[in-house]
């Protein structure tokens, strides 16, 4: 693939093709605009590669190199943290797909902790409309709760026996709930499948149902001539002493190679980001690109994520449909009577057999021998619910580069990460409240575990050059031709999926760059 | 509990009347077919065994076979990449926790009994099993447990002792025993059959 880069110059090169950069590449080619996607990871294909199997997709579209971690928070990263892939994390997203609400946009203005956005949310609202129509969701007619206005262009998926059960417990408790948005098709679409409830949306869509950038803005992309270069890992950012960046060094399926274009955009997640742009330091940059701030890296954010079991007396098969097709968002944002800011929403989840031990066997001491195998043999009489709790910006929570180096010669990441008070006494209060839940749906029994999900910061945007990487445009501090798009620029996580909103800043972004034309122009 | 439909000669007729690929079968049934497994990289074959038929005790899945599951893979990243800072990396964490089990035994673990066997493993869970600078008993023990669930899960006949269908194509799940699929293959014109 090298060869479809040598020797040739871009209006912008995107490194990462996620759900930031295969928006930016699709929206960019389709306005004119010559664009080269760098992706780390391979080009698969839905029915040739994918396998409803967990043992064979671990691994096949998860960044799973080797990271050190610290810290109180066991940070897991692989697998349904960060994709490698083209697509990237929307190969293994459950497809959730929520918009942040107002608040979320106002953390420090309203409560006095975290980071404000530099964007006013109104500016957000078009993005989030344009993104879901495209996108073509699938949800209820109306949300009880948030910001959401109105009916998603396609009906709500089918809701399995979990989900009548949580349905029920949610209910006795006075608590609204409602089928979640997702991002998979409920009708045909560009030819595409309705969801045929495979259930394996987190291993690999066979169906082509989910919207994955791989079947969405990816296939856009091709078509209106953005080249997208698979297995090419970016190693470090070039740049002039007036800060310009003049090339990407790659490697790409081993062959050395370097990307030149006019202008560069940076969405490679939230650790890789950051590694990226520190590994980038020389010159006039001895920090790193993008960090005269001594912020690249500082503020990653995880959401408190804690799986709930309940072990039925009748049968539940919890995995018969998408993970997370009931929704409440009853405990989202802040709340007056609460010693905490921020809230989070609930989701039902489905966990294959591995996965489901693995983390079962982590919600108390004890569980293995006949104990574990008591549960192990009861799987299907089980139901998971879930969260997605805001966690707080800290700049103490950071990646840095460790003294180990990988195969590319690049220093590995280190990070540092820990929940706070604020989290901890929102997870007690998670915590208490689903033992209630669980318990008026009937659980017999009940097991609290506890996780994390979904990263994001490192590259915080903000509206001082003293405190953030990009500006609310998205354009990196000290460089006229560099930006970074993903969940690394988040100033906080809100309490629930991210994706809708790194779709959404993608496309504002696009819109941006569109409207001021490519340099050549 | 509850009766499962998917068992035995039901799982396997399934699998091959419902469209899965052939080479997902045939490693499902390669998978199915050890009945016995060698530990050759980790060393210590008997009390690795024995750790695995602690934490599987009775299982469908025979404890060699699992064995020889972690025995292969606590090298590979199999999904995940974190490493505890401070601490032995996976590569060298796993081996490193038979040896401190002998150790602290003060014989080869598999000789000593299961009672004390599940004591020790109780003192690894709790992390205060002693071993050799940079060791951390409690991420051993979470870690090869986290294998040795992997091993027994991906294998048909933990699939078929846990209740699990295994794939679930070509209807999905939702709709065994339902006409749904061919109702919607002709109200939804993108339908998609393998």
């Amino acid at each position: 693939m090298a060869e479809n880069v040598a020797g040739k110059h871009f209006d912008v090169c995107i490194v990462g093709c996620g759900a930031a950069g295969s928006v930016l590449a699709c929206k960019l080619a389709e306005t004119g605009w010559s664009v080269a996607a760098l992706e780390a990871g391979d080009w698969l294909k839905t029915d040739k590669d994918f396998r409803q199997d967990e043992l064979s997709m671990l691994g096949k579209f998860d960044w799973d190199d080797r990271r050190w971690v610290a810290g109180n928070e066991e940070l897991r990263l692989g697998h349904v943290r960060d994709g490698r892939g083209v697509g990237g994390g929307t190969l293994h997203y459950g497809a959730v797909a929520l918009r942040f609400w107002q608040e979320d946009f106002e953390r420090f203005s309203r409560d006095g902790v975290g980071r404000d956005w530099p964007i006013p949310y109104a500016e957000m609202v078009p993005c989030y409309d344009q993104v879901e129509r495209e996108m073509r969701l699938a949800g209820p007619l109306s949300m009880p709760w948030g910001p959401h206005p109105g009916k998603y262009p396609q009906g709500p998926h089918e809701m399995n026996y979990r989900d009548e059960k949580l349905a029920g417990g949610l209910e006795t408790l006075g608590f609204r709930w409602t089928p979640t948005p997702l991002a998979i098709l409920t009708g045909g679409h560009d030819g595409r499948s309705p969801c045929m409830n495979y259930g394996f949306c987190q291993w690999g869509c066979k169906s082509d149902a989910k919207t994955s950038m791989l079947v969405s803005y990816i296939p856009r992309a091709v078509k209106a001539g953005a080249t997208i270069v698979p297995n090419c890992r970016a190693l470090a950012f070039e740049a002039a002493d007036d800060g310009r960046i003049t090339g990407v060094a790659c490697d790409i399926a081993g062959v050395s190679e370097r990307v030149t274009a006019d202008l560069f955009i940076l969405s490679a997640f939230c650790i890789e980001n950051a590694r990226l742009l520190l590994n980038s330091a020389g010159g006039a940059f001895p920090n790193g690109i993008a960090n005269g701030s001594g912020m690249v890296g500082r503020g990653i954010m995880a959401h408190i994520a804690n799986p709930y079991f309940a072990r039925f007396d009748e049968l539940i098969e919890m995995w018969t449909t998408a993970p997370g097709t009931l929704l409440s968002q009853e405990h989202y944002g802040t709340k007056e009577s609460r010693d905490f800011v921020g809230g989070w929403s609930w989701m039902t989840a489905s966990l294959f057999p591995a996965e489901f031990g693995t983390q079962l066997a982590r919600s108390e001491e004890g569980m293995w021998g006949d104990r574990l195998m008591e549960l192990m043999r009861d799987y299907p009489n089980f139901a998971v619910l879930g969260t997605e709790g805001e966690c707080l910006y800290y700049s103490e929570n950071r990646v840095e580069l460790s003294e180990k180096s990988d195969e590319f010669g690049v220093p590995r990441a280190r990070v540092t990460f820990n929940f706070g008070d604020n989290e901890r006494k929102m997870r007690d209060e998670m915590g208490n409240l689903a033992r209630k839940i669980l318990e008026a749906a009937g659980a017999k029994e009940i097991f609290i575990g506890s996780g994390n999900d979904h990263l994001m910061g490192g590259c915080t945007m903000g509206a001082s050059a003293d405190n953030s990487v990009v500006d609310a445009n998205l354009k990196a501090y000290g460089h006229e031709n560099l930006y970074v798009c993903d969940a690394s620029v988040f100033p906080s996580s809100g309490g629930s999926q991210p994706s809708q909103t790194i779709i959404a800043l993608a496309s504002r972004l696009a819109e941006h760059l569109a409207r001021k034309g490519p340099a050549r122009a | 509990m509850t009766d499962r439909p998917f068992k035995g000669d039901a799982f396997w007729d399934r699998l091959d009347a419902r469209e899965v690929e052939d080479d997902l079968r045939a490693a499902f049934r390669e998978r199915a077919a050890r009945t016995s497994g060698a530990v050759s990289r980790m060393g210590a074959q008997a009390s690795l065994v024995a750790v695995v038929e602690q934490i599987f005790p009775r299982a469908a899945v025979p404890a060699t076979v699992i064995a020889e599951f972690i025995d292969t893979n606590f090298d590979k990243q199999m999904g995940r990449g974190d490493e505890r800072h401070g601490t032995l990396p996976r590569v060298e964490l796993l081996p490193a926790g038979l040896v401190a089990l002998d150790s602290e035994a003060g014989a080869p673990f598999h000789s000593i009994g299961p009672e004390r066997q599940r004591s020790l493993l109780a003192t690894a869970e709790a992390g205060k099993l002693k071993g050799r600078e940079g060791f951390d008993s409690a991420l051993w023990f979470a870690r090869l447990r986290e294998l040795a669930i992997l091993g027994y899960a991906s294998d048909p006949r933990g699939m078929q002792e846990m209740g699990f269908p295994g794939p679930s194509y070509r209807p999905g799940y939702l709709w065994l025993g339902y006409a749904g699929p061919d109702a919607r293959a002709k109200q939804r014109p993108g339908y998609r059959s393998f």
